[in-house]
């Protein structure tokens, strides 16, 4: 399974907000924050894009991905 | 996240005390419906029906702790695969209606699988209609549920049910290739259902294994 790991937690803790309130305000669970966080759940594209967009941050800067194509 | 010890100690004793629960709750409930039958003058029940029995008495007791532990938050984090009490409070609504239909699933398959025994405590036919009554309340329950949920249950969700669907197709394809050919007893109308309710429920928990969410963080 394809997977990547993230800083969500990082820009979470840097704007001082809870799981809770990070789920509330991008209208998800904080079940599915704690499970992206310690990644066990890679989000979906939208909820990435939201994400990134909440932190006016780029999805490549909250979504790290050691992945390089082949010369 | 890392883990500290504590944390990970915390984690297993939790799972141990969820696992621990879990199994003596359903001896306690496999037993109490073994005595209940006790002394009634019935004949030995049949694999078929003690598997079935065994499901139904899953769901019930499953039923029964969720609701409690949605009525009491405090007990609900250490005994539910929740992350804390607020969790067990924003989850609640859904906690107790799953509950309900886990309760009502079970008791309806008890007693579809004893109707028609000397232990039955409607006939057959009403039995069906019982359980098939709870079963298509339940699927609307679940139907509403899944409307509400967000992505990661979602995807929880159709991870079960794929699993299920490929498990159960190997189980009754191999089944029914060593019953025709003579080998195995066919499948009985009671296995169906126990393959069925008893699959999803196994299913559902092996999905949420493989994402590593039985110990939350």
């Amino acid at each position: 399974m394809l997977s990547v790991r993230n800083r969500l937690k990082e820009h979470r803790e840097t704007r001082g907000w809870s799981q809770g309130e990070l789920a509330r305000r991008l209208g998800v669970s904080r079940q599915t924050i704690n499970a992206v966080e310690t990644d066990k759940y890679d989000p979906s594209l939208p909820l990435a894009l939201r994400m990134a967009k909440l932190f006016a941050v780029g999805v490549p800067d909250l979504f790290i991905d050691d992945w390089e194509p082949e010369e | 996240m890392i883990d500290t010890t504590s944390d990970r100690t915390a984690k297993r004793r939790k799972l141990w005390l969820q696992a621990g629960l879990g199994a003596i709750s359903g001896a306690a409930g496999m037993t109490l419906v073994l005595w209940l039958l006790e002394g009634r003058d019935l004949p030995e029940p049949d694999g078929s029906t003690i598997v079935a029995a065994g499901v139904a008495v899953i769901y019930v007791l499953m039923g029964v702790l969720v609701g409690l532990g949605a009525l009491f938050p405090a007990a609900g984090a250490k005994l539910l695969n929740v992350q804390d009490r607020d969790e067990v409070l924003e989850q609640r609504g859904m906690l107790i209606s799953s509950a309900v239909a886990c309760a009502l699933l079970g008791t309806a398959m008890l007693v579809l699988v004893f109707a028609t025994t000397e232990a039955a405590l409607l006939g057959p036919r009403a039995a069906f209609w019982l359980f098939a009554g709870v079963l298509a309340v339940t699927t609307v329950v679940s139907l509403r549920q899944f409307a509400r949920h967000d992505e990661l249950m979602r995807a929880l969700i159709q991870e079960s049910v794929a699993l299920f669907g490929y498990g159960a197709s190997v189980v009754l394809v191999l089944w029914g290739a060593g019953a025709a050919a003579a080998l195995v007893t066919a499948p009985q109308p009671l296995d169906l259902i126990s393959l069925s309710l008893g699959g999803i429920l196994a299913a559902t928990f092996v999905a949420i294994w493989r994402r590593g969410m039985m110990q939350l963080d």
